[in-house]
């Protein structure tokens, strides 16, 4: 007995509910397939170390929430759902009792940074203000506007000084970028990490683009107020109301593909939903098109293209913490604000040491003492934790396969234990209070507990897919599908392995939506942003 | 702050109760607004992740509702409700054996048979839905009716459909008497008597013989397979509930605690949220009810001011007997798995590849070991004396076999993460030694409970064990505060707490002394906790008599439901 729809979604991370949310509002009768017993994806916030701390165990730093359409298309703030952002972003203290600031806003940064290097803040100063532009005229708006073939791009860039200089930094790579602006080392060290560490190779030119976006963004890390979880609470809600529907702990059996044109899903235990416009998967292209469509359903050149899609280099291994109390770093003696940065970046005090831990990492190993970001919510949303206690995480880069004993080593209680003790010990020489008796409890996910938990995230990849250059905007996945559209008729892409990628966006499920109504005649009760009509009329997108 | 907001009805508490109510009323066309504290909802009905991917079921973990009117008059399988179906599905014929310490006792013809016949199976027809709705989903009567054999519920059913088991004696004797009449091995009656102490009426309190037994029959039901349990475990059932509430318009809030609840003119009006609230500080309005969802305590003692109850009735409050052990759970991480001992090991009982075994009670060897294990923790109150020999427990069912669990997939490098286990301990609120005694125990309490799950179990061993997660009745009412006492099943089941007089009469039939009020949790009214739709079920009549919800024809009321007399009826047709 089969149920119908008008559009069936495979996946509830924050694409999957953004498009179930859009499309519902619309008129359309939506279901949602969620394979896990939660909703939300990454946008998780679960107890899972002592009652009453929360922890976001996947995505914790909000970048888009000035950009991406959804906030204000759901109206978040009048659900209740808000963002705290916090004045100081992200700090990074020393050894020596210094640290490194960087604010919200860019006088105070410079200011930081002047105690480095006088010309590093003027040069900041002037980052800044250039990002920003690129940020609001090119690379916001490209985010939630369906890609251009690369030579259209091309000319497009050509066209505007903007684009022109946005053109420049393809040709180079991260390091190259950070070491022309800036001298001092520490201030380098501390660009390049906050530049690369969601997936860019240091060393590669060719999505350099990506820079500018992630230094700017840097001065623009949010936290959801009471865990992200509450981000697909509000679109959760949004869909019901709209007479959407979700079905959790769903198990796919496959995609129904007859005539080459995609009619519906068939879970494992013969439950058939068929619909009568669209699939859309938000999942990765490898179980989308190999497991549940099925190879002897697509040509075979497609197949050889899905089937070099390459996974992330390196996931995260993150452990989150109950604590007694929150952090006290020694360098706040001489900057008392630094116990409130959102995020702090231990254990990296020159640059070759941050390149030494990506280059191990390819060799499945990370260094001794090797560094990492860490955040205390509760520091900023008192919600997180018990009164007087602290909760946070520690979120260090990891490789999936490790030398000695591959992924499952990951698996290993000896080991997993060991992890934690060398995390913690940074901590504490940076927070000497953080004696590991104030630890109360911790939980480990490493890059194989990723890829466990969230089949989509293959090899820990968090993004679904590495950021390479063949590989991103127009080629992401591939030139047959980075439109949302693919070669099977009526099935849409709309998650992380579709442009522009991956983390907390909303940009592939925005666009997916949009594709869909515009292939089907839906009326939008959405509108374009102002920011995005401008770029578009000024010729930037 | 923020602007006020008004309502139909505001629901402070998103636990089962709070969400079916919800969704009982956002049916009816009301507009309802559920107020959750925590940041998720769900309450007791919560999933938790130990190890990434690998999930258990900490509080609730058995499908007793089956009988609910809820399923259909909500339509939960349009929510996506299902159940996953132990891969040996048998229904009572196919339960061979107890645990016992000498090895697995077989269960007689007798045992089936009586206890087929207690549960209404061998009425000619079968009548055991009927008997379950009569004793569970049905509202206590009009304080003005007398309660007498002739209307008591269950009674009548007996009475109609099997004459020759029905005599007055049903409503005094203890359940271990009924089971002496009707039952044959001594073997099945402990485990029967500890599985319904263990789910709030022991067997061996007077009164309760016939509610005690039907509890514990709503475990064995042919419909609910070996112990089967709900695709994404009780999290999942409550998904389903929850769907149903807001597809019909039901606005839940989370990170929400309330304050106060607003009276006026002795009617409750609205609420306030506390300060700190993810709204802070706001009003709702509620225009027609207000119901508190949430644990007798919090709603009396802290949500209504002193001064619009009597002290009389704030000292019954006080007064309710928690007096009901509580459960401390453990859940085990071994690097290998956890294997029966060769006296009990049987391919019928270890499930999958991995061999995980599931068993029920352990031991169940007589009533003597039963009554020894509840006058340790009901009477003596302290730390447990049985010996770890004779101390009895009993073990969630696994959910490897769930295919939506990463579980299956996990390598063997990664150890093996346990079902839950079980055992009954005395209640914080009543240990001798104070409140938190248990928790400075709680290495020794580890330590005895390992002994006793090691009687059964090899792989408990220290050079096996990584981790031993546990959580004492006060861990368990942190996280969630509705739970008072860390009480499973709301407060006693005895004959003085029970139907009419549930908790107390004030609020037997869900009505409170505030008009405008009323209450809906495991520690009100009949029949008290086990996510079973049942609470919200009951107080929907009490709703259709105060005027405050008309339902369509999706609607039926209990046919021993007895209208209060000057209000509207809840019965339709």
């Amino acid at each position: 007995m089969a149920q119908t729809y008008d559009v069936i979604i495979i996946g509830s991370g924050p694409n999957g509910l953004a498009i179930a949310a859009y499309l519902s509002k619309a008129g359309q009768k939506v279901l949602l397939l969620e394979k896990r017993f939660e909703a939300g994806g990454g946008l998780a916030t679960e107890q899972v170390t002592i009652p009453d701390f929360y922890h976001n165990t996947h995505a914790v730093y909000m970048m888009m929430v000035d950009y991406a359409p959804v906030y204000k298309d759901f109206g978040f703030e009048e659900r209740g759902v808000t963002h705290i952002y916090p004045e100081l972003q992200v700090a990074m203290p020393l050894a020596d009792g210094r640290a490194l600031s960087i604010y919200r806003d860019v006088e105070p940064t410079c200011a930081s940074i002047a105690k480095f290097s006088k010309k590093d803040a003027d040069s900041y100063r002037d980052m800044q203000r250039h990002y920003d532009e690129l940020m609001k005229n090119i690379l916001g708006p490209q985010t939630y506007v369906p890609m251009d073939a690369a030579p259209l791009m091309a000319a497009k860039a050509e066209m505007t000084e903007l684009g022109r200089a946005l053109s420049e930094y393809t040709e180079k790579s991260p390091e190259e970028i950070v070491c022309e602006r800036f001298e001092n080392e520490h201030v380098r060290t501390l660009m390049l990490y906050m530049a690369c560490h969601w997936g860019l190779d240091y060393a590669q030119s060719g999505v350099s683009y990506m820079v500018p976006i992630y230094l700017n963004r840097m001065a623009n890390y949010r936290l959801t107020k009471g865990g992200s979880h509450r981000v697909s609470n509000v679109l959760l809600k949004s869909t019901f109301e709209q007479g959407g529907q979700i079905r959790t702990s769903a198990q796919i059996k496959h995609i129904i593909v007859e005539n080459g044109a995609a009619k519906g899903v068939e879970l494992e235990d013969g439950t058939r939903f068929m619909a009568n416009k669209a699939v859309v998967s938000t999942i990765d292209t490898h179980q989308t098109f190999l497991k549940y469509v099925g190879e002897d359903k697509l040509d075979r050149e497609f197949v050889d293209m899905i089937k070099i899609w390459q996974w992330e280099k390196w996931s995260l291994c993150v452990l989150h913490l109950a604590m007694s109390e929150p952090p006290r770093f020694k360098a706040a003696d001489s900057q008392p604000d630094l116990n409130t940065a959102f995020i702090h970046v231990l254990g990296y005090e020159t640059l070759a040491a941050l390149k030494a831990h990506w280059d191990a990492m390819s060799e499945g190993e990370i260094p001794v003492g090797a560094g990492y970001n860490c955040c205390f919510p509760s520091v900023h949303d008192p919600y997180q934790a018990p009164p007087g206690r602290a909760s946070g995480l520690i979120s260090q880069m990891a490789p999936f396969e490790l030398k000695d004993g591959g992924s499952s080593r990951w698996l290993n209680h000896t080991y997993r234990e060991e992890v934690a003790e060398r995390q913690i010990a940074l901590l504490q020489r940076y927070a000497p209070n953080i004696t590991r008796d104030k630890v109360l409890w911790t939980y480990l996910t490493t890059p194989a507990d990723i890829q466990n938990k969230f089949a989509n995230m293959v090899n820990g990849s968090y993004k679904q897919g590495a950021y390479h250059p063949l590989q991103m905007g127009y080629l992401r996945p591939n030139q047959d599908c980075s439109q949302y559209r693919t070669p099977v008729k009526n099935l849409y892409l709309g998650g992380a392995s579709v442009a522009p990628g991956g983390m907390v966006l909303f940009g592939p499920g925005y666009n997916c939506a949009n594709a869909i109504a515009e292939d089907f005649g839906i009326e939008k009760w959405w509108t374009e942003p102002e920011y995005i009509t401008a770029a578009k009329e000024n010729g930037y997108v | 702050m923020g602007k006020d907001e008004r309502f139909d009805i505001v629901i402070i508490g998103a636990g089962p109760n709070g969400m079916t109510t919800a969704a009982y009323l956002a049916k009816c066309g009301l507009s309802v607004c559920v107020l959750e504290e925590r940041t998720e909802c769900g309450g007791a009905c919560e999933t938790q992740e130990p190890i990434p991917g690998v999930r258990i079921l900490p509080h609730a973990m058995l499908m007793y509702a089956s009988p609910a009117p809820g399923f259909e008059q909500l339509e939960l399988h349009k929510h996506g409700f299902r159940m996953t179906w132990h891969p040996d599905y048998a229904g009572m014929e196919n339960v061979a054996a107890l645990a016992c310490t000498d090895g697995w006792r077989p269960i007689s013809m007798q045992d089936k048979m009586g206890w087929a016949k207690l549960g209404g199976m061998l009425g000619a027809p079968p009548f055991t839905k009927e008997l379950m709705r009569a004793a569970f989903w049905c509202p206590p009567h009009p304080p003005e009716v007398e309660v007498t054999d002739d209307n008591v519920p269950y009674m009548q059913v007996y009475k109609q459909r099997q004459p020759d088991m029905y005599t007055h004696e049903l409503r005094e004797m203890t359940m271990l008497d009924l089971l002496d009449e009707h039952c044959e091995t001594e073997h099945w009656k402990a485990a029967m008597a500890f599985a319904a102490w263990a789910s709030g009426a022991a067997g061996h309190w007077e009164g309760v013989a016939i509610p005690a037994t039907l509890c514990v029959q709503l475990l064995t039901l042919p419909n609910t397979g070996q112990n089967s349990i709900p695709r994404g475990g009780l999290h999942g059932y409550f998904h389903a509930i929850h769907r149903a509430a807001v597809s019909k318009g039901a606005v839940v809030r989370t990170c929400c605690p309330v304050d106060e609840i607003l009276i006026e003119d002795g009617r409750a009006v609205g609420v306030r949220l506390r300060e700190t609230a993810a709204m802070g500080g706001r009003t709702i309005w509620a225009n027609k009810a207000v119901i508190a969802a949430v644990d007798v305590h919090q709603a009396f003692l802290k949500m209504v001011g002193r001064r619009h109850l009597d002290p009389g009735f704030i000292q019954k409050i006080k007064d309710i007997s928690l007096k009901n052990q509580t459960l401390y759970v453990s859940v085990f991480h071994t690097k290998t798995q956890l294997r029966l001992k060769p006296k009990w090991d049987r391919e019928d009982r270890v499930l999958g590849p991995n061999r995980q075994p599931f068993l029920g009670v352990y031991p169940c060897d007589s009533r003597e070991i039963y009554y020894e294990n509840c006058a340790d923790v009901d009477g003596r109150k302290g730390q447990p004396t049985v010996p770890p020999e004779r101390a009895m427990w009993f073990q969630a069912p696994p959910q490897s076999f769930d295919p939506t669990d990463c579980q299956a997939n996990y390598p063997p490098a990664r150890g093996f993460i346990s079902q839950a286990y079980e055992m009954a301990v005395t209640s914080p609120d009543y240990h001798k030694e104070g409140e938190d005694a248990l928790d400075k125990y709680k290495p020794q309490m580890d330590a005895y409970m390992r002994q006793s799950y090691g009687q059964m179990l090899d792989g408990l061993e220290d050079d096996n064990l990584i981790h031993h997660w546990s959580a004492t009745g006060r861990d368990i009412e942190f996280r969630n505060t509705g739970l008072i006492g860390g009480t499973w099943c709301g407060s006693r089941h005895d004959e003085d707490q029970l139907w009419t007089n549930r908790p107390i009469k004030e609020l037997a039939r869900y009505r409170t002394p505030i008009d405008g009020l009323y209450h809906a949790h495991q520690t009100s009214g009949h029949p008290g906790g086990l996510c079973l739709m049942a609470i919200p079920y009951n107080l929907m009549h009490i709703l259709i008599e105060d005027g405050i919800a008309e339902p369509g024809d999706w609607w039926y009321a209990s046919p021993w439901y007895i209208p209060q007399s000057g209000k509207i009826s809840a019965k339709r047709g």
